[in-house]
């Protein structure tokens, strides 16, 4: 496993695409900052939307770093150095989810950079405003952000081992962090007798970035706070688990 | 070195590899031979357990398992394509499974890429990939080399260098086990035959017992050849065609005189006949296909 993980570690640092991920993430922040009619104190709150904005970049990163052994053939050099196929997906895993982190982290220093450039001093980080302090909305849609980080990298990797097709794994990553809200609510108020059990779809999961600053988004995930937070965790690692699976099974 | 006892192989439950056993030792280099199809590179990524088999493969007494590849710390393998990071320069791809800096210098010295090796490996050509892909492989002293093809897209210079390099380490006691379809460049290294066709070892022995039972065959001509043939068959007479002759085994030349005097045909020409490597493995392939045939 230590040797899978310095191997990982080596391959990723070397490669463009961490850097790419986080110019795209300046790029997309800076567009939702000069886009909307007037930065808000909920806009700051959301970071210039940088939960969204990584959970996509996360996708295709993660999806990339599995399917590129695939690409460039070294799939099988990797399993038969490797004393267990399981510590190469885990060290993955674990790359994807330290970079993960890191742009959270650089996600939170831009969005202080961007308000300030906004709008100065006009929100204060310290003053109180509806549920929360502005800094403390800001670090709990940053904690729902990395929680549904785990939810998507697991996906991506299970969709990734999978298919083998970056370029779909992306696609459907896009299509659930785009639509599968809106879908997964489109179906609860189809069919309300089964909202028991609907309502713990996977793609409900999504609204874990928002409901830890504002209780209010309960209302369209119908799960409580602990419920959808667990809920993430459990999926990711049911998926987690096929996904390795999977990898281990199947032929290269 | 490696001990491999009656594995099976199953790619989508069809059976590949059919209860093949063979070993290979320290300093011996194996010519694992065939034409396409045989199961040549199956048999490589079994024991390398890449796939799902029965049977039991050791490297050095311990067992290599589809999950468990302890065993293969000390082996190195090219198989199909090298293995290669386009975004990583050769030194930084050899870097990333290297145990001994030394050890990977000397290499890189070896084969010659000290030029290009600090560049992106995106940018090489076949040839240089293949090199950094057989550098891969020889890295951290192996004490078993499994190479696919490893002359796939070399030059001459390159092809007399590998083969220098293969022999040199198998002096100092790595043990390699080597498909090539370029028959002629393998039998200058390899001191083994292992012929393969449909899954199964027909031949395993020393090249000096190969090279000395292929010429133990005659060239014969009669007047009336497809009696002949239809004669042989019917007395089960295992023989191939080569060109205008028909080649038989040299013990049963008695036999096949005795046969022809008995139904009248004239013999033209019986004569002994050294074949080269390669029809020697063409004449059991086909001996192997009609038996199969038969069957």
């Amino acid at each position: 496993m230590k040797n899978s993980l310095k191997q990982e570690f080596y391959k990723f640092r070397h490669q463009r695409i961490p850097l790419y991920g986080a110019v795209a993430l300046v790029v997309l922040m800076l567009y939702a900052a000069v886009s909307s009619t007037g930065v808000n104190r909920m806009i700051i709150a959301q970071g210039f939307g940088a939960g969204q904005w990584i959970t996509i970049i996360m996708i295709t990163v993660a999806s990339t770093f599995v399917a590129m052994e695939y690409q460039n053939r070294t799939i099988m050099t990797l399993f038969y150095k490797s004393s267990n196929k399981s510590a190469i997906y885990f060290a993955k895993l674990i790359v994807m989810l330290i970079y993960g982190v890191l742009m959270l982290i650089f996600g939170m220093f831009l969005t202080v950079i961007l308000k300030a450039v906004m709008v100065g001093g006009k929100y204060r980080w310290g003053e109180p405003y509806g549920q929360h302090r502005l800094w403390i909305d800001l670090l709990l849609n940053t904690t729902g952000t990395l929680i549904y980080l785990i939810f998507i990298i697991a996906v991506a990797f299970l969709l990734i081992v999978l298919i083998r097709v970056n370029a779909a794994v992306v696609g459907i990553g896009l299509v659930i962090i785009f639509m599968g809200a809106d879908f997964s609510s489109l179906v609860m108020s189809a069919l309300p007798h089964f909202g028991a059990i609907i309502k713990w779809n996977p793609l409900n999961m999504v609204f874990v970035i928002n409901q830890l600053a504002n209780s209010s988004y309960e209302k369209f995930s119908n799960l409580s706070l602990p419920q959808i937070i667990t809920g993430n965790l459990i999926y990711a690692v049911i998926f987690i688990a096929i996904g390795d699976a999977l990898f281990k099974s199947r032929r290269v | 070195m490696l001990k491999v006892s009656h594995i099976n192989t199953f790619i989508n439950r069809k059976k590949i590899i059919k209860d093949v056993s063979f070993q290979v030792n320290s300093g011996s280099i194996v010519g694992l031979i065939g034409p396409n199809g045989a199961g040549k590179t199956t048999i490589m990524k079994t024991i390398l357990g890449l796939t799902k088999f029965t049977g039991n493969i050791s490297v050095e007494d311990k067992t290599v398992t589809e999950n468990n590849h302890a065993a293969l710390t000390r082996v190195g393998a090219l198989i199909e394509h090298p293995a290669i990071y386009p975004f990583l320069t050769g030194l930084e791809n050899l870097k990333l499974y290297s145990l001994d800096e030394a050890d990977m210098n000397n290499i890189v010295s070896m084969l010659k890429m000290d030029a290009y090796i600090n560049t992106k490996s995106k940018g090489y050509s076949m040839g240089m990939k293949q090199k950094l892909g057989i550098a891969i492989a020889l890295l951290n002293k192996p004490q078993l080399v499994i190479l696919d093809e490893p002359m796939n897209g070399l030059d001459i210079e390159a092809t007399i260098l590998i083969r220098k390099i293969i022999k040199q380490y198998a002096a100092q006691g790595s043990a390699f086990l080597i498909s090539s379809h370029v028959l002629g460049e393998l039998q200058k290294v390899m001191t083994n035959v292992l012929l393969i066709t449909e899954g199964k070892i027909i031949v395993d022995e020393p090249i000096d017992e190969f090279n000395r039972v292929s010429r133990q065959q005659y060239h014969l001509l009669t007047e009336d050849m497809p009696t002949t043939e239809k004669l042989f068959a019917e007395n089960q007479i295992p023989v191939t065609k080569s060109d205008d002759y028909l080649v038989i085994p040299r013990k049963l030349s008695d036999q096949v005189q005795e046969l022809l005097y008995s139904h009248h045909i004239r013999l033209v020409e019986l004569s002994p006949q050294g074949l080269n490597f390669e029809q020697t493995v063409v004449s059991l392939l086909q001996q192997q296909r009609r038996q199969s045939h038969e069957k």
